[in-house]
């Protein structure tokens, strides 16, 4: 209890703080009174202008930052749980690679879907064929679905770099390299939508599966005898994050690291039983997207970075930690 | 005497027949030793009891008369419960945490642990030999390889099942704990738990088993009471080894020596 109350400050009070960190000087009271007043509390004493930074710029980014967080986070945490490999992570079965390809699709070549609705079919095409290639040489392992996921992966990453390659020229680079890499430049309310319907729609539905996740700690043989339908439990899980990855890279490109490290920084929190992980890691996945957005829109103002700069840094070494923890634990 | 009841059962996997209609009885409260050479079917047949298996299962699992291959998959997990020979976490888990996840079957997803659960898990480590205040907090991978096998023993009592099913229990044990993890077993049936174990050594099995079925190539060539069923005929047959009947000093059970058959 006293975790989620810690973590749930952390993230209100992140998402007030990180509103007024910009180039225009705008106070935290000023957050609030900007806040209550759309939600039909009280009268706002901003002006058009500055309103308009909070409500329009800053606060649906920050909005999209949590949301996002939350959501690699949590599809993070249940990669490892159902392949059973600590190093998984959405970008680990072809996830993310697929949604990108889907929203490339859409972005260069023009094909006529919803922006996230293109990068959910292209995660679940390349869900489809991680399976299909882990499962064509015999029984779906994970290890082998690891492997498959890697080739779905570069593949993925192939057709989307030619994609690119053929299509985009000029300045144009420059913004699909940055969206590529991860970024909420261009977050908006729709953004903040499309994060949260995500996370209603699977996340808050994976949140309670921890019991379910805990029964997978030993493998398949010893979830099936623990009473778990093993197939169709790993089959709803997988496309759970597969819905939250495509979503997530539908608005801000594909962020990495975010679902790999903080399950982990989680744990050492709760320890690895996944009922207090699944929420607290999406918390702190929330609140930690929140600060590497600030960081990159901040750091080297006017000039942004694109935010997966930001958490690939932090998150190399970390992943470079949990393998030497993995060498001499085996 | 109804205990276990299998008729008929044939397992196809990777379209390889591994089981052809295998049927024996393993009888209530009394342990059933399951024997064979490497590759004959005995972890695909406690599989396929437990419900766990990955293979096209045909044929009648009946526990005290219900069908097991039709339970529901909660209400068989909170019967029947499976050690598996080698079995791994990649999590961090506590002694106290890999055991309460027996547990699991009998809280459903969203049941809440209870005081009587933490004393199950508690009185589990300490039946699987394993002292609590010693164990309990400690992680799983800093165990020997015969703790860690008695981890997933107590974590298989935590389920509390009336059926125990159980892979090599005394792979990694050395000489002593196989004796202590034997008796454990034998112990179980008098709070009537029937088990049953796939037992590597022969000695072992003769020695501890009340029952004994021979698994060969996938089908069942002898089974019974181990002091009728065990004959040098059947171990030179299945084994390909030469046994030679021994008197026990101060007991009526059988001992074997065994050696080479004759290349001939």
């Amino acid at each position: 209890m006293g975790a989620y109350l810690l973590l749930s400050t952390l993230l209100l009070g992140s998402i007030v703080f990180a509103v007024t960190i910009g180039p225009a000087n705008i106070s935290a009271a000023e957050v609030w009174t900007s806040i209550l007043h759309h939600l039909g509390i009280g009268e706002s004493s901003l002006s058009v202008l500055r309103d308009g930074i909070v409500w329009q710029l800053r606060l649906p980014r920050v909005l999209t930052a949590a949301a996002v967080g939350a959501g690699l986070a949590l599809a993070g945490v249940v990669m490892q749980a159902v392949t059973r490999n600590p190093l998984a992570d959405p970008y680990l079965l072809g996830l993310s690679s697929g949604a990108s390809l889907g929203a490339v699709a859409v972005l260069l070549i023009g094909v006529s879907l919803l922006l996230p609705v293109a990068a959910f079919i292209g995660a679940m095409i390349a869900l489809a064929l991680t399976l299909l290639l882990a499962g064509a040489f015999g029984r779906i392992t994970p290890g082998r679905t690891v492997l498959a996921g890697i080739a779905v992966s570069a593949l993925a990453g192939a057709v989307t770099s030619l994609v690119i390659f053929w299509t985009v020229t000029g300045d144009s680079y420059r913004e699909i390299l940055g969206w590529l890499l991860g970024s909420l430049a261009s977050a908006r309310w729709s953004s903040v939508w499309i994060g949260l319907a995500a996370i209603a729609v699977a996340g808050i539905p994976v949140m309670l599966t921890g019991r379910l996740l805990d029964s997978f700690a030993f493998g398949d043989t010893s979830a099936a005898t623990l009473g778990v339908n093993v197939q169709a439990a790993r089959w709803s899980l997988l496309t759970a994050s597969a819905v939250l990855t495509a979503a997530m890279v539908s608005v801000s490109g594909s962020i990495g690291f975010v679902g790999l490290i903080l399950p982990h920084a989680v744990r050492l929190l709760t320890g690895p039983r996944h009922r207090l992980l699944l929420p607290l890691s999406a918390l702190l996945g929330a609140s930690f997207l929140i600060w590497a957005d600030t960081a990159a829109r901040s750091m080297f103002d006017p000039r942004e970075l694109p935010v997966g700069i930001v958490t690939a840094i932090f998150g190399a070494p970390v992943f470079a930690l949990l393998l030497a923890a993995r060498r001499t634990e085996t | 005497m109804n205990g276990l009841e299998a008729v008929g059962v044939s397992v196809e996997i990777e379209r390889k027949q591994i089981l052809d209609g295998v049927s024996f009885n393993a009888p209530s409260g009394e342990l059933t030793a399951l024997i064979g050479p490497n590759g004959a079917g005995k972890s695909t047949l406690l599989h396929t009891i437990a419900g766990a298996s990955v293979g096209r299962v045909s044929g009648q699992v009946l526990f005290e008369g219900e069908d097991l291959l039709r339970m529901p998959r909660r209400r068989r997990a909170q019967r029947i419960a499976l050690v598996e020979q080698e079995a791994h976490t990649e999590l961090a888990l506590s002694v106290q945490e890999a055991v309460s996840l027996g547990r699991i079957p009998h809280l459903g997803p969203f049941g809440t642990e209870t005081e009587k659960d933490t004393d199950l898990v508690f009185q589990s480590i300490a039946a699987a030999g394993l002292s609590t205040s010693e164990f309990a907090g400690r992680e799983i991978a800093g165990l020997s390889g015969g703790e860690k096998q008695r981890v997933l023993l107590a974590k298989a009592l935590a389920q509390e099942p009336e059926l125990l099913l159980l892979d090599e229990p005394t792979n990694h044990l050395d000489i002593a704990a196989q004796l202590s993890v034997l008796n454990l077993l034998r112990r179980l049936g008098d709070s009537k738990i029937t088990s049953i174990a796939a037992i590597h050594d022969l000695g072992l099995a003769v020695a501890y088993a009340d029952q004994v079925v021979v698994l060969f190539s996938g089908k069942v060539v002898a089974s019974g009471p181990v002091e009728s069923t065990i004959t040098p005929d059947l171990i030179a047959d299945v084994f390909r080894v030469r046994a030679q009947v021994l008197k026990d000093p101060d007991g009526n059970r059988k001992v074997f020596a065994l050696s080479p058959l004759d290349q001939d």
